[in-house]
């Protein structure tokens, strides 16, 4: 996702919540510190549709803010 | 030298004055978020001078980038490390070859240090110098009792965490960990083996000292005191590789198997040279596509590799690596009936690295880099 960042291109990472530091240190040390990113409850593998819907409903409103932001709707 | 070293970390603001006492010094590296939970040998700069008077290039010249941090692999703090660990100063070298090793783009450092996987760096060394300095290669090759096993990979383990970050629960995400962790070092067996090394195999002379880094899981036993012949004991590890749980099945990459010596004799005697071990065990540890559950079959197989899964049949023969090559096969341990399985992290290549000095030169003895210090 930081390399899309890098090619100037929208890029949002979704991530579960444990995993937001390492994917925020990540992110800036591949120099996109200010990667637009998601939070979703854990886990998401291996989970049933219902739970999946529930990361969806979560995520969606995340990712639409971000868009909005992007591209200043 | 010392004054340097001990200007150049005040200067960084990294020296600390920490207590001399040895329980307190234990609590205070804890306290900081330095240790792996064992005692530590508190790095002072005389200390460190000791260990980088075996490294014959400057103690502040980079070495390489270390991920997941992308810090700089500076010998200075590389050597604190390997104070902090136990190293003898002479091991130092070694404890650089494996950073080294590691930090090669085929072996995904970045990947290994940071995922759920259990996977650790398990280095294994060929040449004199793992002799010289007497890495143990036979009983208990991967237990304890040898302080060149324990304290290089504990300073490479200590390493990967205070410079490159891999903190647990930050930069190391790993699910469960594993005892590999705190050190995973062997020199192979090879006054045992019938056959050539396998430094030797991966295209180095016999006389160079290498390390092959393998981002290995816990070794996984294959018990065979029955099997009078090949076929039998290459039936028990085959049976043994074949276990759906290994990331190696959905990856190319290496895999290793440790032959005892007894195990490794029992297929020489039978004519068999490594490269045909290695053939008949990639024959026959296969795994039916059937095996794994629906959800991994259509998430790993039918909609990643469509061209080849889409439509094959349950029957399907999965091999452990693509290429029976990829089966890293070593001799290792002492007497006994007992060989090892170790899959890996999947997304990774096995590593071989030769240790040189900074002259080009591969070291004949450990003392090569000393005397090239002066």
């Amino acid at each position: 996702m930081t390399q899309i960042s890098q090619r100037g291109k929208p890029a949002i990472l979704i991530c579960s919540e444990p995993f937001a530091m390492l994917a925020k240190g990540q992110a800036r040390i591949d120099g996109v510190p200010n990667l637009a990113m998601v939070q979703i409850d854990h886990p998401l593998g291996g989970m049933n549709s219902a739970i999946v819907h529930e990361r969806v409903e979560q995520a969606t409103p995340q990712v639409l803010a971000h868009l909005r932001s992007m591209f200043a709707l | 030298m010392t004054q340097e070293i001990e200007a150049y970390l005040q200067g960084g603001s990294m020296t600390v004055d920490a207590p001399e006492d040895i329980e307190e010094a234990l609590a205070y590296s804890m306290s900081q978020g330095w240790g792996d939970g064992l005692p530590i040998i508190p790095p002072t700069p005389q200390r460190v001078e000791r260990m980088l008077a075996y490294w014959d290039r400057p103690w502040n010249e980079s070495a390489g980038v270390f991920a997941p941090r992308d810090a700089q692999i500076l010998p200075v703090q590389v050597a604190a490390n390997a104070v902090m660990a136990g190293c003898k100063p002479a091991y130092f070298p070694l404890v650089m070859l494996i950073i080294q090793a590691m930090c090669e783009a085929p072996f995904n450092l970045r990947g290994v240090q940071s995922t759920t996987h259990p996977c650790a760096p398990l280095a294994i060394f060929n040449g004199p110098i793992g002799r010289e300095l007497g890495i143990n290669s036979g009983h208990n090759a991967f237990g304890p009792g040898c302080q060149a096993n324990a304290t290089i990979g504990r300073a490479v383990r200590l390493a990967m965490v205070n410079i490159a970050g891999a903190v647990p629960g930050v930069g190391d995400m790993a699910t469960m960990g594993a005892p590999g962790k705190y050190s995973f070092v062997v020199a192979e067996n090879d006054a045992c083996s019938p056959w050539e090394p396998l430094h030797v195999e991966r295209g180095y002379d016999p006389g160079v000292t290498t390390v092959t880094v393998v981002a290995a899981e816990a070794p996984f036993n294959v018990n065979d005191h029955f099997s009078k012949d090949a076929a039998g004991l290459l039936k028990m590890i085959a049976g043994t590789i074949a276990s759906t749980g290994a990331n190696n099945w959905y990856y190319e990459s290496n895999a290793v198997v440790a032959l005892s010596p007894e195990h490794a004799k029992t297929f020489a005697d039978a004519g068999l040279t490594k490269s045909q071990v290695q053939q008949l065990l990639f024959e026959s540890s296969t795994i039916a596509l059937g095996d794994l559950s629906t959800e991994n079959i259509e998430e790993r197989f039918r909609k990643r590799d469509p061209a080849r899964f889409a439509n094959a049949p349950l029957d399907t023969r999965l091999t452990i690596v693509q290429n029976p090559a990829d089966l890293i096969v070593i001799v290792l341990g002492g007497l006994g009936k007992h060989s090892m399985y170790l899959p890996t992290f999947g997304a990774t290549r096995a590593v071989t690295r030769a240790l040189k000095l900074s002259n080009g030169r591969t070291a004949d003895s450990i003392e090569d880099f000393r005397a090239a210090k002066r």
